[in-house]
């Protein structure tokens, strides 16, 4: 199967994920609320997590988000020379992201059902998951992107190539 | 110095102004072609390019929106922040070397024209051309609604402007991007980009010290009052709870490599090698700058719900309040001068990217040539002002078709871009066909939801939800059809 038909396919799914969103009955202020005290502020409204059904969805439907990134990547790594050694780093850096965005939804789960006390550099365990760790995940194709650039993305073969294919077609529209 | 808190900012503003003006002239200087007023000549250097990419992406809204939503909905929109690496590493795969090229091998003057020569299609050019015009609207209008409220605050504490009205704002601001937009052109707005991007780096770490010893405890102090307030404020979710804010963070990581005005700056750089320089340099630009977000909303939250400061009378008055409040009077008023930076540039790219889709995409894709570019193309951007200038005075009496562009532009240029462009230029299998049904739907989607006051679940955002479904439908349309010849150069530059 096709990149592309792989990544169709899984966009049906998280389609489905969405749609069935609207199926399964949604808690009350599941988006939250106006704050009782400051009519500039909302407060947070029911936790949707503590519904299984919601729990797991809001689970798939963060995985289909990081899907999504996944593939998108993996569209613009594409090239005619092999682009295995660069697959295998978007691999590994996507599964780092996938490990902090499982830690996150586990510690969020934790932080509700232990009374929200657990602090970790200045900030509740979930949200330092989130601050630290989604934020920095990234950097891994970031640092692949900047240092195998000249290998993996763009070589000087490449880019005499590309001289070529220009100087090629301003001939053509030279005559 | 507290006594002259206010001649300070106004100061420091006014100078702005005048470099403004002075940017202006000297970037006419520079502009000899609609090649230049478009595309910078394709000459910009790698800070030039990286402090406007992460600038432009921005705007406005990181000064003032931002914090607003912090102090309204706690860490919700923080995920706007922390999805930027992500978002900024897409952007960069998918455009800085193929986007790079295929505007150099067709001598792009726009991101319409690097469309055409994708899919050698006068209609998917044509319609990208209109999604690009009807983002560009309203979200000029809200760019040009935003420069004269704050010129308005900052005006009325004086004596001589106590009654000034927000019209006579709007004709100053106005005036003042008109002069900037027509005379330099997008050389006007990268260079202010890479003065921006410096204030608000600078001004965003000297925010973030500033808000940090607001509390003696810091962070933790500020964060464990909002807790006992709201623990789902200070959670990872903030108060629009789970899957909206993932919702955000498609809309936002992979949405910002559909903005035009973003993207264009890829079309720009110099030498194509120079991207992998670029994109480190606007991460950290962009994670500096969303100090300045991130802290002044939670602290004026924290702020509000301790009693220390009177509620807000909105939640985007956040950051002025704080800077008027708590900030030394220099510094707030170098983030308002930034400010004000932030504005003009943005709204000159919009300005610059309109420009272009209605005076050189437009008539190409019915095929008119525009003689003279460069003149015409000053006569459109004065043009559009204009007419945003309406939009935004409309939008300030009723607030309603602007409020609906302006909030709907970023998904609607998400929706209608990321698959024809983002997916399209690296996936040689994608048809014309695919991507005009593709851009169709976005916008129906978008401003079907919205005028049909449809309620998506959980909050979810209307463009994230339009994203996947013209995802879907290109992919499925362009592996449904038979493929569409490419242009053998075009072919050649997508196998690099």
């Amino acid at each position: 199967m096709r990149l592309s038909q792989i990544f169709l396919f899984c966009l049906f799914v998280f389609l489905l994920v969405i749609l069935s969103l609207w199926y399964f009955p949604i808690p009350e202020n599941a988006a939250g609320l106006a704050h009782p005290t400051y009519k500039t502020m909302l407060h947070s409204g029911d936790n949707v997590l503590a519904s299984t059904t919601t729990r797991i969805l809001s689970f798939l439907f963060g995985l289909g988000v990081l899907m999504i990134f996944y593939f998108f990547i993996l569209f613009g790594a594409d090239r005619k020379k092999s682009t295995g050694k660069l697959r295998t780093w978007i691999n590994i850096g996507f599964i780092v992201y996938l490990i902090v965005y499982g830690m996150s939804f586990l510690s969020y789960l934790n932080y509700e059902s232990t009374g929200h006390d657990d602090f970790f550099m200045g900030w509740p365990t979930p949200t330092a998951w989130m601050i630290y760790g989604m934020w920095s995940a990234p950097l891994i194709l970031v640092l692949v992107y900047v240092i195998k650039f000249k290998e993996w993305i763009l070589d000087d073969e490449d880019e005499a190539e590309f001289q070529r294919i220009l100087a090629r077609r301003k001939e053509r529209e030279a005559q | 110095m507290e006594a002259y808190r206010n001649p300070i900012i106004l100061s420091a503003v006014a100078i702005y102004m005048v470099l403004c003006i002075a940017i202006g002239i000297w970037a006419l200087r520079r502009t000899k072609s609609s090649h230049d007023f478009f595309m910078a000549g394709r000459d910009l250097g790698i800070f030039v390019t990286a402090f406007a990419v992460f600038s432009t992406t921005l705007s406005g809204f990181g000064f003032v929106g931002g914090p607003g939503l912090v102090y309204k909905m706690g860490m919700s929109s923080i995920w706007m922040v922390v999805i930027a690496v992500m978002g900024f590493s897409v952007s960069t795969f998918l455009h800085g070397k193929k986007l790079r090229l295929l505007s150099e091998l067709g001598d792009a003057k726009s991101l319409p024209d690097v469309v055409y020569l994708r899919y050698n299609s006068n209609l998917t050019r044509a319609l990208i051309a209109i999604a690009i015009v009807l983002g560009v609207l309203g979200y000029l209008a809200t760019q040009i609604l935003a420069m004269s409220v704050v010129l308005k605050d900052l005006l009325i504490e004086t004596d001589v402007f106590s009654d000034i009205s927000l019209s006579t704002c709007m004709i100053i601001s106005c005036s003042i991007l008109v002069f900037y937009s027509v005379t330099g052109g997008i050389i006007a707005s990268v260079y202010t980009d890479l003065v921006q991007g410096g204030i608000m780096i600078i001004a965003a770490i000297l925010i973030f010290f500033t808000v940090v010893y607001t509390y003696d405890g810091g962070f933790t102090e500020m964060n464990q009052i909002i807790r006992q307030d709201d623990a789902g404020a200070i959670g990872p979710w903030g108060t629009m709870g789970m899957i909206g804010c993932l919702s955000w963070v498609l809309l936002f990581g992979l949405g910002g490599s559909g903005q035009p005005h973003v993207i264009t700056k890829f079309m720009m750089n110099k030498k194509v090698a120079d991207v992998r320089s670029i994109l480190p340099i606007s991460i950290l630009g962009y994670v500096f700058s969303g100090l300045l977000w991130i802290s002044i909303g939670l602290v004026m939250r924290a702020l509000v719900i301790s009693g220390g400061h009177p509620e807000l009378a909105s939640p985007d008055e956040a950051a002025s309040q704080f800077l008027q409040n708590y900030a030394h009077p220099v510094l707030a008023g170098v983030v308002f001068a930034g400010l004000f930076a932030a504005i003009m540039s943005t709204a000159d790219a919009f300005l610059n990217i309109g420009t272009a889709a209605v005076m050189h995409d437009l008539p190409k894709s019915i095929g008119k040539k525009i003689t003279n570019e460069l003149t015409w193309a000053r006569l459109t951007t004065f043009f559009i002002t204009i007419v945003s200038a309406v939009f935004a005075y409309w939008a300030s009496q009723s607030g309603d078709l602007v409020a609906i562009l302006g909030a709907f532009g970023w998904g609607t240029f998400a929706a209608a871009i990321v698959p024809a462009v983002t997916l399209g230029f690296n996936w040689k299998r994608a048809t014309p066909f695919a991507a005009n049904i593709a851009i169709l739907s976005s916008l129906l989607i978008n401003f079907g939801v919205k005028l049909g006051g449809i309620k998506m679940p959980y909050a979810i955002d209307v463009g994230a939800f339009s994203l996947v479904v013209s995802l879907i439908i290109f992919i499925g349309l362009s592996l449904m059809t038979e493929p569409h010849p490419l242009d053998p150069d075009v072919e050649a530059v997508m196998d690099l």
